[in-house]
């Protein structure tokens, strides 16, 4: 499924968010269309500033993040609302409306990007349908799951039928067996051909999933690939990370 | 396109139902602004009408000494006549003077049996009024003339109004900036409040790909709806205080004839104003906002 250029590329990726914090210090990856990664490292490493960087919410400081050969650094205020349509982000916090029901979460995404009324009574069944929450379709947000809600938050990320899909965290206030379902979705997502980034700390999913990994320290890259060593330092003592100088 | 406009309109008029009171608040204080801006406007220019009607008037008496023979008051009205600028001079002797005085004020002249005081009196009237003060400096030297009070100068009268409407012009135009500096915190704030109380809904919006339009126009017609509903509300007082300001000058004063209210001007004139100022306001309102986190 991946073609030889590749769809996101990090060139040695830097982020400083002021003087003496950084995000990222030099990340240099590519993913391939159509391909699922995870983004894995203790808290602070920098993933949450690799999808804040893919998604325009945090600019390049140096090197640079390409998305399907268009630079991210040089991308302007205008531009951003255009390239956003081409990706999917799925918040940590779910972000829903809570005093809309769960298909007009859907629906009034759908009008923010400029379709019509029409649009959204023919497409949001069919939306919701493929994260498998159609039959909550009427219930508001706080009548829901986390994970039920998780999957309306995936549902408004796909109405711009997106081939990019960024997830911060997804697992992260889930129980195991929700996680699951999530990620069962995000992969079934991707086997259509959606490319798929997600931050997480879930190292059981990560396992399971069965997909590259990309393992983060203190922002940087802390090894190409799958990591069995560090996957089985936190399996076996998931508080106590391995230190890093910081 | 109708579509779109309804969901923009929607989201507009959600917020001003979300924050009432604030919205309300906004609404007023413009709504006084656009008041006293307008209703200073108004008194100032019924002021420099009625000035107007008054210049037409204009008119100076030059009474003749007491001791003058009537062959020297005879030459005085002559000389008057003569002058630039002078459009007529009428002339009412001594006893003409006291009989009206008298018939006008009964009650002073009344069983008083004293010698008639007037003088003799010319009239004069001007076809250029900007020669009056030249011609007033000149009838005051001449020898016919009284020496003390020769002339009646009718100019205190115009002087006055002219203090009015500057004093009009002064406080209209700090009164009014102060309270439209008021209006515009308020609708600015009204707009920062909605940006609050709407971040969820914006923060959707932005992460799913929304153009900026459509995030800031609802804010910009939250804005523009309270500058001219304020608007429409100031109209609708002015009116009111127009008619009760007319009737009272009608009854005390019968001689000042108040005009129409110009209500469709008005209303134009104000909503038009009000709605450049909403505008303004929630423009500088959304700008400020820090629209991502930038890091350096
Ligand atoms: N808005 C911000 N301003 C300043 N520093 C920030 C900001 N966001 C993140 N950082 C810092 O950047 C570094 C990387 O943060 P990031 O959020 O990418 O980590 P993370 O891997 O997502 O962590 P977590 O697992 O806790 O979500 C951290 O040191 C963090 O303190
Ligand atoms: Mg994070």
């Amino acid at each position: 499924m991946a073609t030889a250029a590749p769809y996101i590329q990090l060139n040695k990726l830097e982020v400083a968010y002021n003087d003496y914090v950084s995000g990222l210090r030099g990340v240099s990856l590519e993913v391939s269309r159509g391909e699922f990664i995870f983004l894995c490292g203790q808290t602070g490493s920098g993933k949450s500033t690799i999808i804040k960087v893919l998604s325009c919410q945090v600019k390049p400081t140096k090197g640079d993040a390409l998305i399907d050969g268009r630079s991210l650094a040089s991308v302007t205020p205008e531009e951003v609302p255009m390239l956003r349509r081409k990706i999917g982000i799925v918040p940590q916090d779910f972000g829903l409306l809570p005093n809309k029901k769960v298909w007009e979460n859907v629906g009034y995404a759908m009008r923010a990007v400029g379709r019509s009324k029409h649009e959204v009574r023919n497409e949001v069944p069919a939306i919701l349908e493929r994260v498998n929450i159609l039959h909550r379709a009427d219930a508001y947000p706080n009548e829901l799951s986390g994970g039920e809600q998780q999957r309306v938050a995936i549902a408004r990320a796909l109405i711009n039928n997106p081939p990019l899909l960024l997830a911060d965290e997804p697992t992260g206030n889930l129980d195991p067996g929700h996680s699951d379902e999530i990620i069962n979705i995000l992969l079934d997502l991707n086997s259509q051909g959606t490319t798929i980034v997600v931050a997480t700390h879930d190292i059981m999913q990560v396992e399971r999933a069965n997909q590259r990994v990309i393992q983060l320290a203190g922002g940087m890259i802390d090894k190409g690939d799958h990591d069995d060593e560090i996957l089985q330092h936190m399996r076996e003592d998931p508080l106590e990370f391995p230190t890093e100088e910081s | 396109m109708f579509d779109r406009l309804e969901f923009l309109l929607n989201e507009a008029f959600v917020s001003l139902r979300r924050n009432k009171w604030i919205t309300f608040a906004a609404i007023t204080t413009s709504a006084m602004a656009l008041f006293i801006i307008g209703g200073f406007a108004f008194a100032y220019f019924g002021l420099a009408s009625f000035a107007g009607t008054q210049e037409s008037k204009f008119d100076i008496n030059v009474f003749a000494r007491t001791d003058a023979s009537p062959e020297q008051v005879q030459a005085l009205g002559k000389r008057l006549e003569k002058l630039d600028g002078v459009k007529a001079v009428t002339f009412r002797s001594k006893a003409e003077v006291w009989k009206a005085f008298q018939k006008e004020n009964p009650e002073i002249s009344s069983g008083l049996e004293i010698e008639n005081p007037m003088p003799d009196t010319f009239n004069i009237t001007f076809t250029d009024l900007k020669k009056a003060k030249d011609i007033v400096a000149y009838a005051r030297k001449m020898p016919e003339v009284a020496p003390k009070d020769g002339v009646q100068y009718m100019g205190d009268v115009q002087a006055l109004i002219e203090q009015v409407m500057s004093a009009i012009r002064w406080l209209g135009l700090v009164l009014g900036t102060v309270m439209l500096a008021t209006g515009g915190i308020l609708i600015y704030n009204t707009i920062r409040l909605t940006m609050v109380a709407r971040k969820k809904e914006m923060r959707i919006m932005e992460l799913v790909g929304a153009t900026r339009q459509t995030v800031w126009t609802p804010l910009m017609i939250e804005g523009v709806a309270e500058g001219v509903m304020g608007a429409l509300l100031a109209t609708a007082v002015l009116w009111i205080a127009h008619s009760v300001v007319a009737k009272l000058l009608e009854t005390s004063l019968s001689v000042v004839k108040v005009g129409e209210f110009p209500l469709a001007v008005t209303a134009i004139v104000l909503c038009l104003s009000g709605a450049a100022y909403g505008l303004v306001c929630s423009y500088l309102a959304i700008r400020e906002r820090p629209t991502e986190e930038l890091p350096r």
